[in-house]
């Protein structure tokens, strides 16, 4: 409950009344501490019917999320879906128009500073202060959260191969990337928030982004992490939620949903094959054939196909991972089933 | 940089050095005219004749050759409060809205430090580097103005000192609440440096013309130099209305970014 206009009090200037309203604020101010304790068991992040519009423009549409303890939760979505807006009220540095959002067990704005003490967080377009040094501009973001995390800097640091010691201009945007996701980890937050947090790197840093997540997932750390680009992630993320106009169209486990995501598999033979040898095969989608090569899609595990190429002698075989259209079509697809 | 108070210190001190200086040479070399001037009295029927008009701008109603009425006319009825007034102007519209234009916005405020005290720290750093630059103007003029030979008081020359101090703080804390509310860096400085010549020609115009009279008040450069620091001292009523006027204009600054979503 919260009471956000006093001028009932100063209309009616009756005593009565003021004393009235100054108690029903107590209570109010109460009530909101009682809030912002978290609540045991509540999920790190959760969102109820969260809508968002700038204008005209609806940048989220009732979106209800819930993230679990402990696990790393994929958020995927092309650009402007909606996932740096969400991600920003979670933040509190923006409002939702309606609906509500609840981190750490309170609602972003009051939960304020001491919700922020538990989080960390990566901007998705990242912006530092490019004229000081990373390891000044770290040491300064350490100092704003009473010094936690000032002495995971450097094995940090070491561990991306970040250089503390230039300025920050004179770094690519991968390692000013490094700056980004080094402040965010630094405190070891029970919930780390990653808005896009590859783009921009290298295979091998984001490789030990990697492992620095399934480390913090060890600890019992939470993290939810944004992408447009699937595969960017789907080694990380135990679930991923997809979203697309702001709405969120699905949450599943990631095995569950690879499972059900098509794929193009293209097989080049030593020599023509019967098409028929290949009709009927559970998953399989779709075959051209052309000359000695063969092309599906395939639904779900590729071993039927794999038994059936086996009769022949394959040359090369190569499967390609869907890319998140593909994954939308495929999933719209088997919605209508669902 | 143990807070965002430090960390916008440092990041005000190029502009501070360079400001420092400048404003040091400028109060120096009026300075060093002073002599000359003095002893020129045909200066003060020159400055008699002028029209109401000039007059009115230049301010101050003592004789020009006097110390009081050569600071009035040369330092404090226009060039200090201006200089003061780009100054606090430039540093209150950066403050949040510059932030904000490149960005870093979302990186500090994911911090654990509320609005509220992103806008009070910004806010003191602004307020310490106005106020020593007149330190360092009230310095010159008590060093310089010795070694000038001009006779005025201590009390009166860190009174006018105070006083344009006073009115950068507060320009500078309409810019910050305008930044906070717009998140606008130029059009911030545009609409508070409007205001403030507004203002001044409010102050400077309202004694000539019968329509503006009543106004008059309005305008914060009469609580600036209406009194005339520099003949009478500082009076608590006109610095009290200065230094009101910017509480308010902070704590507006503190609950209108409060309120409001941070652009992206």
């Amino acid at each position: 409950m919260r009471i956000t206009s006093s001028s009932c009090a100063r209309e009616g200037g009756s005593r009565e009344l003021g004393r009235r309203v100054a108690r029903l604020r107590r209570r109010a101010r109460a009530d909101r501490q009682v809030e912002r304790r978290p609540l045991p068991g509540a999920p790190p992040i959760e969102t109820e019917g969260l809508c968002k519009s700038y204008g005209d423009k609806q940048a989220l549409l009732n979106l209800d999320l819930a993230l679990r303890s402990g696990e790393v939760f994929g958020f995927i979505g092309p650009n402007g879906a909606g996932k740096t807006t969400t991600i920003r009220i979670l933040m509190d540095l923006i409002r939702p128009s309606s609906g509500c959002a609840r981190v750490l067990g309170v609602e972003p704005r009051a939960g304020g500073v001491e919700l922020r003490r538990r989080i960390g967080y990566l901007p998705g377009e990242l912006a530092l202060y490019e004229e000081l040094t990373p390891r000044r501009l770290l040491a300064h973001l350490s100092a704003l959260r009473a010094g936690a995390g000032q002495r995971s800097i450097e094995p940090l640091a070491k561990r991306l191969s970040l250089e503390l010691d230039r300025p920050i201009r004179t770094l690519s945007r991968g390692n000013k990337q490094k700056v980004g996701l080094v402040q965010a980890l630094m405190h070891e937050p029970e919930l780390l928030i990653l808005d896009e947090p590859t783009s921009g790197v290298d295979p091998l840093v984001q490789h030990e982004l990697h492992a620095l997540l399934s480390e913090a997932r060890e600890r019992g750390q939470t993290v939810l992490i944004s992408s447009h680009v699937l595969s960017e992630i789907e080694r990380i993320a135990d679930r991923i939620g997809i979203i697309r106009d702001g709405q969120l169209v699905v949450v599943d486990d990631m095995g569950a949903l690879k499972a059900r995501t098509a794929r193009q598999v293209e097989i080049h033979f030593s020599g023509r094959v019967p098409p028929s040898a290949f009709e009927g095969l559970p998953g399989v989608r779709e075959a051209r054939f052309e000359g000695d090569a063969a092309r599906f899609v395939v639904i779900g595990p590729i071993d039927a196909l794999v038994k059936a190429a086996a009769r022949f002698e394959v040359l090369t075989m190569t499967s390609r991972e869907p890319d998140l259209e593909e994954l939308f079509l495929t999933i719209y697809a088997s919605g209508q089933r669902a | 940089m143990r807070s965002l108070l430090s960390k916008t210190l440092y990041d005000q001190r190029r502009g501070l050095i360079g400001w420092g200086i400048g404003l040091a040479a400028l109060v120096a070399l009026m300075l060093a005219y002073y002599p000359t001037v003095r002893n020129s009295p045909e200066l003060n029927k020159f400055a008699r004749e002028l029209p109401q008009g000039v007059k009115a701008l230049i301010g101050g109603t003592v004789e020009y050759t006097s110390p009081a009425g050569y600071l009035n006319g040369e330092l404090f009825a226009f060039m200090l409060p201006l200089l003061f007034l780009v100054y606090g102007i430039g540093l209150g519209s950066r403050a949040i809205a510059g932030e904000e234009e490149r960005r870093t916005i979302d990186l500090l405020l994911a911090n654990p430090i509320s609005r509220t005290r992103v806008v009070l720290e910004k806010a003191a750093a602004a307020g310490l580097g106005i106020a020593l630059l007149g330190v360092i103007v009230v310095v010159v003029l008590l060093v310089g103005g010795r070694a000038a030979g001009m006779r005025i008081g201590v009390e009166k020359l860190v009174a006018a000192g105070v006083s344009v101090v006073l009115l950068g703080l507060l320009f500078g804390s309409l810019a910050l609440m305008l930044s906070s509310a717009t998140g606008a860096r130029r059009s911030t400085r545009g609409i508070a440096a409007a205001l403030g010549v507004a203002a001044y020609f409010l102050n400077a115009l309202a004694p000539l013309a019968s329509t503006l009279k009543p106004y008059r008040k309005l305008s914060p450069f009469y609580w600036y130099a209406g009194n005339e620091p520099l003949r009478h001292g500082l009076s608590a009523a006109h610095a009290g209305a200065l230094l009101a006027l910017t509480a308010v204009m902070v704590v507006a600054a503190v609950v209108l970014l409060n309120r409001r979503d941070i652009a992206v």
